[in-house]
């Protein structure tokens, strides 16, 4: 359960293209990093509906999932999954809570390792420290319509498990608009962000579950 | 009748020890002997692969935490005993219950006793038990909508390891692009 947790919040602020091709090296890292931390620091808020897509390739099939997410600076996330069926992951500063049906399980951020691993993990993404990490080896590329960051796992624990992460960017570098993660087994899923709303304004009902 | 077309998909619930997991259960053919349970986690992350063949079940793919050998023969056979394993190509003697209309098989291996009734008036197994010199070791309940797949099954693993899976099916159209 953690170990979702860790994916999920990778995901929120990440993007992929698996069929995308013809990417190249970016030659100008620095500006490219530059507008990442410039749109990391001007998004206080951010949600968006999206469409994950399972592919287990040894048995070429798909499993697809459909929902809508939510985030709130400083530390405030909801991951609803409305198909096939519903269920919700709310991060609400040093609380976890996952609602499955009507049962709702909380954990405490801080008394656990892992759930403060995936909150820094979190942050990092948003404020642009990501780029920094010691965690993932990242490269930049670039086709004529996005910026796709390959990211690396460096961590024991992570990279077992996790070959790849692709976050894709749009040419103007406004927002993250697909991810896509490679398991070691050669599966991959795929997320979709539609309906982008940066900076709307996000009830804070909304990061609370009872 | 399961097959590489008509893969089955559950949403599972699975209560290992003090853990707690859910996500997505599919079940599909590969080939003619062959067919593969695969758990997912909502959010993507595969956590386990149990290949299924005619008389075996091995894991073919099982997450870091989870892999090691106590919990993934405990999934393997459970697992497979919510496929009715244990039952195929075994000679079991057979209870008819006219009253009530239904059938007991019974198998015996390995110093256990596999207990399978049917629904009254149907070849459809509704209950499986699985037990031991002393005491009951699992129950696994089978509920069915209008097909002969099971809409719901609830299987529980007593003793030092614990195990609780509920599985409840769910209709999709077809996935693949």
């Amino acid at each position: 359960m953690r170990k979702q947790l860790l994916y999920i919040l990778i995901c929120m602020l990440s993007v992929s293209i698996k069929a995308q091709t013809g990417f190249k090296a970016v030659k100008d890292t620095v500006s490219l990093k530059e507008k990442i931390n410039h749109i990391s620091k001007e998004t206080n808020s951010l949600e968006s509906d999206f469409v994950q897509v399972k592919t287990l390739s040894m048995l070429s099939e798909k499993i697809t999932s459909k929902g809508h997410f939510c985030f709130k600076k400083d530390n405030m996330l909801r991951w609803e999954y409305v198909s096939p069926y519903t269920y919700i992951i709310v991060i609400n500063k040093d609380k976890v809570l996952i609602k499955d049906e009507s049962k709702l399980k909380k954990y405490d951020m801080n008394s656990n390792k892992i759930f403060k691993e995936i909150n820094d993990i979190m942050i990092s993404c948003i404020n642009g420290n990501i780029l920094s990490s010691n965690k993932f080896k990242i490269a930049y590329s670039e086709n004529d319509k996005s910026y796709r960051l390959e990211l690396t796992p460096l961590v024991k624990g992570m990279k077992e498990s996790l070959k790849k992460i692709y976050m894709y960017f749009d040419k103007g570098v406004t927002s993250v608009i697909k991810l896509e993660m490679v398991e070691s087994t050669d599966d991959f899923t795929v997320i979709d962000f539609t309906n982008k709303k940066v900076n709307g304004d996000i009830p804070a009902e909304k990061f609370i579950l009872k | 009748m399961v097959s590489a077309e008509n893969p089955i998909l559950y949403k599972a619930q699975i209560f290992l020890f003090n853990k707690y997991y859910t996500g997505l259960l599919l079940h599909k053919q590969t080939d003619s002997l062959t067919s593969h349970l695969v758990f997912v986690t909502e959010v993507g992350m595969k956590m386990f692969d149990i290949e299924i063949q005619k008389d075996s079940q091995k894991m073919a793919y099982c997450f870091g935490p989870m892999n090691k050998p106590k919990i993934t023969n405990l999934l393997e056979n459970d697992m497979g005993a919510i496929l009715l394993y244990p039952l195929l190509n075994k000679t079991a003697k057979i209870y008819i219950n006219k009253k009530q209309g239904n059938t007991l098989y019974v198998t015996r291996e390995k110093g256990k006793k596999y207990l399978y009734f049917t629904q009254a008036n149907s070849g459809r197994i509704a209950k499986s038990l699985v037990r031991g010199k002393l005491f009951t070791k699992q129950k696994t309940v089978y509920k069915y909508g209008t097909d002969n797949l099971p809409e719901s099954v609830s299987l529980k693993h007593k003793g030092l390891l614990r195990l609780r899976i509920k599985l409840n099916r769910i209709i999709t159209t077809k996935t693949n692009d």
